[in-house]
């Protein structure tokens, strides 16, 4: 069977700059940082799309009796786990020795869409777009998918799984090898200051950081991804909130099936904005569309700030944080959670409410675009300020106190 | 002694502001007679340190109830008063932080819960917190346990001051966080 060949403008660049290969030797230690590499960029390509689609969701109220609600609340509860999982990810690629070989804020490893899933084969295309029954059919629960049907299996690739099953699998696969021909020497327990252990919330969903560092913390590491994304079982719909101390009765649903509630129905869509499908910078001329223009720069220069601040923690460590003293590294992770909750989501929820000028006879509205924005090398924080002080002009609501420039005048500035 | 004001009124002195909120020595009196379950009195600073259980800063509702007995009067003591970590800690109605988690309606009132463990979040709330869910999504958790404050204060018909400040410094680890540990 002939090997097949997928569009090259679409692939990913983390498959050309940490290349894996599923058949070299399970105890490479390359290897296998490339694949945790490539994990990580996985988990980040959902969380655009997810966030898009979500903040696409006009009908929401504070009453439990809202439309949307519940479809609203099921992605949060997915993209917070995506984000566990992209910290598991890095924590593991720290464990192993690899903590200088990724960063969040880099061109290469931010998604862009449309763009093809990683592993997972035949193709699947990601897209940011309004939330629809179909997006969620189409696009999430395939990116979810348990198990793939094997009759219609295809040559995958050179250097692809066939699912993300299949790759995680291989992940785990490489860790117990390596860990055994190494002797456990594997582990690289002076680097595990720097990992992501605290600080993580999710009112609808479950799990939590795990310190990697040994076999055993590697594999409670993957067990949490494995669970939440896919799930144990298709036949099972639900999995521990907590997966490594399962509780009977304290249970939550894999993203997959979350997901099939949104596409069956069960938890209705309302009222949903039309927002433009894998928007670009360009796409809001400064002539033209100035007050998407400006408030879109802000969105990414804060997105990318946030991804900036979470390099910083991980090369920040937090050996020697005591209680009741100073720290960098409690500082920022508390303000990056800040940044998410209180910059991130509003300006994204003041764009969607936006008409744009230049539409079709359907009014649309703006969106961010999720793209990468090239931050000054010192006074970022400056740079943010002055970004949301121009979108204010625009956005007014935006500034004043208690307001995204209220908070971003409270972020570090690293 | 009242200060006279540019505009001829008189502003009370803090003495005056003492006697019209206290009584002075004739309502110190009536409160000891009040008391008719015991002989005696002891005050309850010298039974427990903290007098009031609060979630931060400017949150106190009477004069030196602030951490370590801070608080010129109502709304201007240092701190919180009980710390805890996270959501459902709290021990008691009136504890829980909010900002990071819990639903819609367990976030819209930080340090105003009714009841123990239907609190949302860590105690003392940091000044950068921001409400994750709810009416209040994206703004700040301390300025809205402060709001709650106040509209108490106001109905109690008590005077307040400012606050000293608006939360917990984000930089400053709380008493509440464990060292962390590789494990061996």
């Amino acid at each position: 069977m002939a090997t097949e060949t997928p569009v090259k403008e679409l692939v990913p660049p983390v498959m050309a700059l940490a290349p894996v290969n599923p058949a070299e030797d399970l105890d490479d230690l390359g290897q296998l940082q490339n694949h945790l590499i490539q994990a990580a960029y996985l988990e980040m390509s959902t969380v655009p799309m997810y966030l898009y689609a979500m903040f696409s969701i006009e009908t929401r109220g504070y009453s439990q009796w809202d439309p949307g609600m519940g479809a609203f609340r099921l992605i949060r509860s997915i993209v917070v786990e995506e984000m566990l999982h992209l910290s598991l990810v890095r924590n593991l690629l720290v464990a192993i020795g690899g903590r200088q070989k990724i960063k969040f804020y880099n061109q290469d490893f931010m998604p862009k869409y449309p763009s093809l899933m990683l592993h997972r084969w035949p193709e699947l295309m990601l897209h940011l777009g309004p939330c629809t029954k179909k997006l969620v059919k189409d696009v999430f629960m395939e990116f979810e998918l348990p198990k793939q049907d094997l009759t219609t299996l295809e040559a995958v690739p050179d250097g692809w799984y066939r699912t993300i099953g299949e790759f995680y699998e291989g992940v785990g696969k490489r860790l117990a090898a390596l860990d055994k021909s190494t002797k456990s020497a594997i582990w690289n327990r002076d680097e595990a200051k720097y990992q992501y252990v605290d600080a993580y919330w999710n009112k609808d969903g479950g799990g939590g950081p795990v310190l990697v560092h040994d076999l055993k913390s590697a594999q409670d590491a993957m067990k949490i991804i494995v669970e939440q994304g896919e799930g144990i079982d298709p036949k099972n719909p639900s999995v521990p909130i907590n997966p490594l101390k399962p509780t009977p009765g304290l249970d939550e649903l894999p993203h997959y099936t979350k997901f099939k509630r949104i596409a069956d129905g069960v938890e209705p869509l309302g009222f949903v904005y039309n927002l433009p499908t894998d928007p670009k910078t360009a796409y809001y001329d400064e002539e033209t569309e100035p007050e998407a223009h400006s408030i879109n720069n802000l969105f990414n220069a804060a997105y990318c700030y946030t991804m900036h601040m979470l390099d910083v923690i991980y090369d920040t460590s937090w050996e020697g944080m005591e209680a009741n003293k100073e720290s960098l590294r409690y500082h920022l992770e508390r303000t990056f959670i800040s940044l998410m909750q209180g910059v991130l989501v509003t300006v994204a929820e003041t764009m969607v409410a936006s008409p744009l000028n230049v539409t079709t006879t359907i009014q649309q509205n703006a969106a961010p675009t999720f793209e990468f924005y090239q931050l000054p090398e010192t006074e970022k924080k400056a740079h943010l300020i002055k970004l949301c002080e121009e979108a204010m002009h625009y956005f007014p609501q935006l500034g004043g106190d208690n307001s995204a420039l209220w908070l971003l005048n409270k972020m570090p500035d690293v | 002694m009242s200060a006279s004001q540019p505009n001829g009124h008189k502003r009370l002195s803090a003495k005056e502001v003492s006697l019209l909120m206290e009584g002075g020595e004739i309502g110190a009196d009536k409160r000891a007679g009040a008391r008719g379950a015991t002989a005696y009195f002891i005050e309850p600073e010298k039974l427990q340190k903290e007098v009031e259980l609060h979630v931060c800063m400017g949150l106190n509702s009477c004069k030196g109830h602030g951490v370590d007995g801070t608080g010129d009067m109502a709304g201007m003591g240092q701190c919180a008063t009980v710390f805890h970590v996270c959501h459902g800690d709290n021990e008691c109605r009136g504890q829980g932080g909010c900002g990071y988690s819990g639903s819609d309606a367990e976030q819209a009132k930080p340090g105003n819960q009714e009841c123990r463990w239907n609190g949302s979040c860590a105690s003392p709330i940091n000044e950068g917190r921001v409400h994750a869910a709810g009416p209040y999504r994206g703004t700040s958790v301390w300025k809205r346990a402060r709001k709650i404050f106040e509209e108490r204060m106001y109905a109690a018909g008590r005077p307040f001051g400012p606050s000293p400040g608006e939360g917990f410094a984000d930089n400053m680890v709380p008493r509440y966080e464990e060292k962390r540990k590789i494990p061996k």
